[in-house]
């Protein structure tokens, strides 16, 4: 932002990093004529491939992206400052409506730093409940990141009206246990708001019958497709050095080679109980962004089954006193969304509310490098970037 | 580099849907299936007998939204005790439809329907309805997707409980016995305090049906059992939501059987044997 403030868009004179990357950019004429010939492009903030409102300001020398600049904040709801004056239970309700495509996981965030801070424990059922709403959240969200991608990449349709279906089937279940498909303000302290009726079970059991091939599916279109792979195979490369510079998270880092799992890093609730495997790729690009992405619903629908093999009957939530009053102090809890690690950092000072709400975005921390990445790259390229990075704008702007 | 095998193996598998069923739903001449208890419009419930509403003015969803919405005005009962409620008015313009109302409310007053088709030409005159427009039958089956959203509040109605209660669970701050004693103060009127204490019993006590098992079983197929249910805590048991073994979650404190009595946690077991005390006109020793 500040860099924005420092470089008006109208100016057309490069400063020094931009004139050093315009000499690492391949291809280019002599530098004076590069000074002519650049163009400042504003893409959003409501353009189609922004995933929402975001802006990203591009300089351009002919098509190639010589400096971009992401600017956030047009859906700024001021969701840190809300969740101060609102209670501790009415602060769920304002983590679904962060990252609205798995807000189960940014709820159990929040409900993880309440028990830190009251000292409460979660039933076993609860935790079981968690693991399966939050592994189908994670599945959910993972599913539009690849439709949506393959929408970017220039793939219209299929694989997004594919990757729906599949979520289609996520909602229904989530509605069954939430009563709602969105925002479902779900995982509460001390447990989950509601038992799973029978029929979840059920249908859960299907979807996993049926999950795999349909991940083959979505495979047989995108992976071995040799347009996709052009488009995407060595385009937005992320060396590990420099996402963990900028703190990536989430697929992003994993697809840069760096085996970073919050379940496997800080193991919480019952992730260790389960065999399973974090998936990683080496090469850091939008393909492997796509293909990590592709191998953790794999392994997501592996901790499902056996969740789903080995929840117990029990509470569903601890005994609780009827309005929450954490003992002064302050806690942070964070836990691996589908985008990267989610933290929610809150101070109490003893009263219903929390004195401070704080939370760490994965989209927004990973936004930050697309400046970076995108550099050197042509513009439509730009697009396919942005589109591997799956960012939900409501969690980055929050 | 030409189109090559990928390509062709993708347009195979697209053109392998074509002989398949489409899975769109034509809105609005078809309608999506929904449970009875998604998370619509706020209701308000009426008993089915008597026509009133349940609701006792006493403000716990007004405080409990989370975006003020509910507005609620009432003056105190002339004709004794309680209050009586003059105006209910929501603001669907504002309500995000969290439930936060609902299971906030004690009398069971309260509840949400699966409607959703709200459109409206002004925001501020159709969108806020009254506490007549917000009546809505508590039948049996209304009731029973009422206690699905509700859920667990702070743990009271321990579900599944066939694993019997572990103290352990009760250590947590705060002590749910004296929030249940706390409520029973404005119940008077209507309620025994027992009846307000066990949240889910209806404040007219002509709530008998099992509601916990109504949600399951408002679904289609509710029998088959769910593989969560196999266990050995319940091993010869018909699915647990017609909760034969499990204790009973929703009792009325004065017929609950010996057999149920014993297998509530400590805490519901003491409520009631107060109430029996108290309908036999024996008061409880109260807290010093
Ligand atoms: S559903 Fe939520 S927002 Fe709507 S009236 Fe109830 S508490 Fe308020
Ligand atoms: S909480 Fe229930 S009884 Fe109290 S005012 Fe609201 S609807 Fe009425």
């Amino acid at each position: 932002m500040t860099d924005l403030l420092a470089r008006p868009a109208s100016q057309s004179n490069p400063d020094a990093d931009l004139g050093d990357s315009l000499t690492a950019s391949p291809g280019m004429a002599t530098a004076s004529e590069e000074r002519d010939t650049l163009i400042t492009l504003n893409m959003g903030p409501q353009h189609p491939s922004t995933h929402g409102v975001f802006r990203l300001i591009m300089q351009l020398q002919g098509e190639t992206v010589v400096a971009s600049t992401p600017v956030m904040g047009y859906l700024h709801r001021s969701s840190e400052k809300l969740g101060e004056v609102r209670t501790y239970v009415q602060g769920t309700v304002l983590t679904d409506r962060m990252d609205y495509l798995s807000p189960i996981t940014t709820n159990w965030a929040y409900a993880m730093a309440i028990e830190r801070l009251a000292g409460l424990e979660v039933p076993e059922r609860a935790e079981f409940l968690r693991v399966l709403t939050g592994e189908l959240s994670r599945i959910s969200s993972h599913l539009v990141a690849i439709g949506t991608f393959g929408q970017d990449v220039g793939m219209y349709g299929t694989p997004l009206l594919w990757a729906l279906r599949e979520r289609e089937m996520i909602l229904d279940m989530l509605a069954l246990v939430a009563g709602v498909r969105m925002n479902p303000s779900y995982v509460r302290y001390g447990g989950v708001a509601r038992d799973a009726p029978p029929e979840f079970f059920r249908k859960l059991q299907e979807f996993l019958d049926i999950f795999s091939s349909k991940i083959d599916e979505y495979e047989s279109v995108l992976t071995t497709n040799e347009i996709f792979r052009n488009r995407t195979v060595g385009i937005g490369l992320l060396p590990p050095e420099i996402a963990k510079a900028y703190s990536v998270t989430g697929p992003i880092l994993r697809a840069s080679g760096v085996p970073y799992d919050v379940r496997l890093a800080e193991p919480y609730s019952i992730y260790n109980r389960f065999d399973w495997e974090v998936p990683v790729r080496y090469n850091g690009d939008c393909f492997d962004r796509y293909l990590v992405r592709i191998a953790e619903m794999r392994q997501s629908a592996r901790i499902l089954q056996q969740a789903l093999d080995g929840i117990p009957e029990g509470d569903i939530r601890a005994k609780l006193p009827k309005v929450l009053k954490p003992p002064k102090g302050e806690a942070y809890a964070r836990i691996e969304g589908p985008k990267g690690e989610i933290g929610f950092y809150l101070v109490s000072d003893g009263t219903v509310n929390p004195y401070r709400y704080n939370v760490r975005p994965p989209s927004f921390v990973n936004l930050t490098c697309l400046g970076q990445v995108a550099i050197g790259h042509k513009l439509a390229d730009a697009v396919v970037i942005l589109g591997s990075f799956d960012i939900v704008m409501g969690e980055v702007d929050r | 580099m030409a189109l090559g095998l990928g390509v062709a193996r993708g347009m195979l598998s697209t053109l392998s849907h074509l002989a398949k069923k489409p899975i769109t739903i034509q809105y609005p001449e078809e309608q999506m299936e929904m449970p009875i208890w998604t998370r619509g419009r706020p209701r308000l419930l009426f008993e089915v007998d008597t026509g009133e509403l349940r609701c006792t003015a006493c403000g716990a969803c007004a405080l409990a939204c989370p975006v003020d919405v509910i507005k609620i005005e009432q003056h105190p009962n002339p004709a004794g005790k309680g209050k009586v409620l003059d105006r209910f008015d929501i603001d669907m313009a504002g309500c995000i439809e969290c439930a936060l109302c609902v299971e906030a409310c004690p009398f069971r007053a309260i509840t949400m329907a699966p409607d959703f088709e709200m459109a409206a030409y002004e925001r501020s005159t159709e969108l806020v309805f009254d506490m007549y427009q917000l009546r809505l039958a508590g039948t049996p089956e209304v009731d029973a997707g009422m206690e699905h959203i509700q859920g667990v509040k702070r743990g009271l109605k321990s579900q599944g409980g066939a694993a019997a209660p572990t103290p352990a669970a009760a250590k947590p701050a705060g002590a749910p016995a004296p929030a249940a004693a706390r409520t029973a103060g404005p119940v008077a009127g209507q309620a025994t305090g027992a009846t307000a204490a066990a949240t889910s019993t209806s404040a007219t006590g002509n709530q008998v049906a099992d509601p916990k098992a109504a949600p399951a079983a408002a679904v289609a197929s509710a029998n088959v059992p769910a593989p969560a249910h196999v266990s050995d805590a319940n091993p010869a048991g018909p699915p647990p939501a017609a909760a034969a073994a499990a204790p009973p979650t929703d009792f009325d404190p004065l017929t609950i059987s010996d057999e149920d009595l014993a297998k509530l946690p400590a805490a519901d077991r003491g409520r009631v044997y107060k109430a029996r005390l108290k309908a036999k006109g024996v008061q409880p020793p109260t807290r010093p």
